[in-house]
Order: structure tokens, then C-alpha cells, then sequence
């Protein structure tokens, strides 16, 4: 399984010359099965780039963890949806009131947007997620489950074979607490996360920026290190980062944690561009 | 590899961040969590891997009705907010922690989910100041 990084930026799009390294692209993730199976995690900004890579496919999924914008900004821009003959599926939470076709298109229809869900040329399959614990694409198997973070939002972990990614972007498993619970049961997301081989998760805020943004859905960095540890993963890979965090604040945040050694698993911060490679032997490349 | 569902963990961390004393129960109506008000007045503890069946802790409370009479099973306030899938109002008498009679107004909801699934039971324990 191939994962590239198109997306890595939380909430809003920030291109511009002191966001060049960690990206200014908002969050997707593009999950490559051996066999070619494609995944695509949330549609934000970076999926635009993607759409614009793809050849010689005919079904493609995509897996919305919620409808914030900056999950779903790029979806109206990625090429395959007006490509007749291309079946493409779009998975993601239904609210309690609307299911997820009715969502969607309040940001894909006018006067947000120009072109209405109906109007898309590919083959285009709505999938609700809330009542599901898991589905299958091919070879990838996805687990599904909701975490911590304002409105119907859930993590997703894709498994082939031994190997096993777990992609929670926005995620406060913290809200009201000091430090994460003990009994990792009463821990939002750790079943998704358990002894994953990469975790891209929510690292949005410095230990120092928190207590103004307690609720707003997100993790400090304290927190994503706790959740590591108690997952057990075996690479971190801190994501969705705050709109004002220039390369340079992200190099003097992360670099600390990058050199730590006493940690249990490898940090490898999040930047646009960025490929893993995941077999049942572990993690390769960054 | 399940953790608790999502409506569960929330509320859990709700209650403890509140000076009310709450009990939470899953969507069996077994005990899974005791807030520290709750623990502190009624002497009852769940460690975070146990779980206490309705029954069990009726009995360690010696749970009565208001009047003093038994409860049955079925008008245990769990388990007629659990049947009746509503809202339960109910005075009750139980031992405290310190070994005296305490008057306390129970009030149990359900938790439903966003596919309408009962996932929990919250009960919310008022003393009632002017009795016993
Ligand atoms: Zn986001
Ligand atoms: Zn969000």
C-alpha cells in the first residue's frame, strides 16, 4: 500500500512562499493499493493535483471523514467526476436530519457553487457511513468508526493485508479532559489507531495555543504524542496544521520531536509531496 | 478491537467536568462509569475495564421507592428509562456511602444515537434536601 500526501494543511488553504515545504494545500490523502486500487482520504484543495494525475482507472472511492470545507473544498475540482464511464463512489457521514447526498449539496450547488451532484458525467455513487462498521474496495479494507470533532466526523483505517493506516485529520480526544483517559477503550479513536503502521492524525496546535481553542475539534501536539503512545503505532505522521504555522514554526515545533529517542514510535511530520510505503514488514520512505 | 462508541466517551468526559453527580450506563444498562460527585455520594465505584449490572447496583445501593417500598426490576430507573427508550423522573431512597438514608430525585435519559440506536443511559442523582 502507497500513501502520497496531496493535502496536509488544516482549515484553510494557505499557499504562499513560508508554506512552500509543509504544503498549503488543505487535507487529502491518496492510498495506493499493490494491485492499483486507489483511495482517495478527503477531498480539501490537494485534490485538484491529484484528479489531474490520474490515468487508467475506471472506479475511484473517495472518503470523506466530514463536510468541514477544508475536506471538501476540492471535490467540485477533481477531474474524474466529469469523466463518462468513470464510476466513482463518495463515502462519507450522513447527519441525523440529512443523508449525505443532501449535505454535499449544499456546497455543490448554486449560488456556492455552479454544478450540481446530478450534473457530474462519471458514474457517481453516494455512500452514508454512520451505521457502517466497515467496508471492503478491492484488496483495501476500511474500517469506519466516529471520533471527537464538531458535527458527524469519523476516522478511517485501511488495512492490506498485515499493514494498516490510520487517517483521523480532525480530532480532539482530549475536549474536557487533562491528559487522555487511561483505559484506552474510553480513548475516541483508538480503535482505529491500535498498533497502526502510519498515523496520520490532527496535530493542529502547540501545547500553548490549546486552552483558546478547547472544543474546535483539534489536538495539541501533547496530545497527538499521547494517543501515539497509547495506539501503539509505529510512525506518527502530524497533519491538518494550523493556517498560521509558517515551514519555519513547523520546523522549530516538530524538529524536537523528530530527535526525540525516547519515544515508541518515528515522527514524521506531515508535508505535501510526502509517499509512505507500507507492507506487513513496516514502514518505508517519508 | 472496539473502543467505546462515540456518544459514550463524550459524555463521559462531560461528567467529568461537572460537579452533578451522574452515572453512565451502556446501551444494555450495564454501569460503566461513576463521576466523582457520584462516587463521593453514593459510595459506588466502576473501574474502567468493569461494569456493574443494573440489578447489582440497585442492590448495592438498596435502592427502594421514595415510600420505602421495594422496587421491582422493571421500575428500576434504568431500566424504565431503558425500556421505555424516555426520559425517567423517579424519587428514590438509598444507603449513602457514610451508611445513612438519602432521598434523591433520579433523573434518566437515554443517549440516542444519529442512527437512533439507544447507546447509553445517563443518570443524573438529585438530593433532595428535606427528607431523611
Ligand atoms: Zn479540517
Ligand atoms: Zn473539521
Amino acid at each position: 500500500m502507497r500513501v502520497r500526501l496531496w493535502g496536509t494543511r488544516g482549515s484553510l488553504a494557505t499557499p504562499g512562499g513560508d508554506t512552500m515545504r509543509y504544503g498549503g494545500n488543505t487535507s487529502c490523502v491518496e492510498v495506493r493499493a499493490e494491485d492499483g486500487t486507489t483511495l482517495v482520504l478527503d477531498a480539501g484543495t490537494g485534490i485538484y493535483r491529484l484528479g489531474q494525475g490520474l490515468s487508467d482507472f475506471d472506479r475511484l472511492d473517495i472518503l470523506l471523514t466530514h463536510l468541514h470545507m477544508d475536506h471538501i473544498q476540492g471535490l467540485g475540482f477533481f477531474e474524474p467526476l466529469f469523466e463518462p464511464g468513470v464510476e466513482v463512489h463518495v463515502w462519507g457521514p450522513e447527519s441525523s436530519t440529512l443523508d449525505l447526498r443532501g449535505r454535499l449539496s449544499r456546497y455543490l450547488s448554486p449560488p456556492l457553487f455552479p454544478v450540481r451532484l446530478r450534473d457530474f458525467r462519471c458514474s457517481l455513487t453516494l455512500h452514508d457511513v454512520m451505521r457502517l462498521e466497515g467496508f471492503r474496495i478491492g484488496p483495501l479494507e476500511v474500517a469506519i468508526a466516529p471520533v471527537i470533532h464538531p458535527g458527524p466526523t469519523v476516522g478511517y483505517r485501511i488495512s492490506e493485508g498485515a499493514a494498516a493506516l490510520a487517517y483521523i485529520p480532525d480530532h480532539e480526544p482530549a475536549l474536557g479532559l487533562d491528559r487522555l483517559p487511561q483505559n484506552p477503550n474510553w480513548m475516541s479513536g483508538w480503535a482505529l489507531a491500535a498498533n497502526a503502521d502510519l498515523l496520520i492524525h490532527d496535530a493542529q496546535y502547540t501545547a500553548e495555543e490549546y486552552p483558546s481553542h478547547v472544543g474546535w475539534g483539534h489536538s495539541s501536539l501533547d496530545h497527538v504524542l499521547q494517543f501515539a503512545t497509547r495506539a501503539q503505532v509505529k510512525t506518527l505522521v502530524p497533519f491538518h496544521h494550523d493556517p498560521s504555522h509558517t515551514d519555519a514554526m513547523l520546523d522549530g515545533i516538530f524538529g524536537e520531536w523528530v530527535a526525540r529517542r525516547d519515544l515508541a514510535f518515528h515522527v514524521v511530520p506531515a508535508m505535501e509531496g510526502a509517499t509512505f510505503h507500507l507492507d506487513p514488514g513496516g514502514v518505508k520512505g517519508g | 478491537m472496539h473502543g467505546r462508541g462515540i456518544e459514550l466517551i463524550l459524555m463521559r468526559q462531560l461528567a467529568s467536568c461537572l460537579s452533578m453527580p451522574i452515572l453512565l450506563s451502556d446501551g444494555r444498562g450495564e454501569l460503566v462509569y461513576v463521576n466523582e460527585p457520584a462516587e463521593q455520594l453514593l459510595g459506588i465505584t466502576v473501574g474502567d475495564s468493569d461494569t456493574l449490572s443494573m440489578q447489582e447496583l440497585a442492590d448495592q445501593l438498596s435502592m427502594r421507592g421514595g415510600n420505602g417500598a421495594p422496587l421491582s426490576h422493571d421500575e428500576l430507573p434504568n431500566r424504565a428509562a431503558l425500556l421505555s427508550g424516555r426520559v425517567v423522573q423517579r424519587r428514590v431512597q438509598v444507603r449513602a456511602s457514610d451508611g445513612r438514608n438519602l432521598w434523591l430525585d433520579a433523573t434518566v435519559f437515554p443517549l440516542i444515537s444519529p442512527v437512533g440506536e439507544s447507546v447509553g443511559i445517563v443518570s443524573l442523582y438529585w438530593e433532595v434536601p428535606d427528607e431523611g
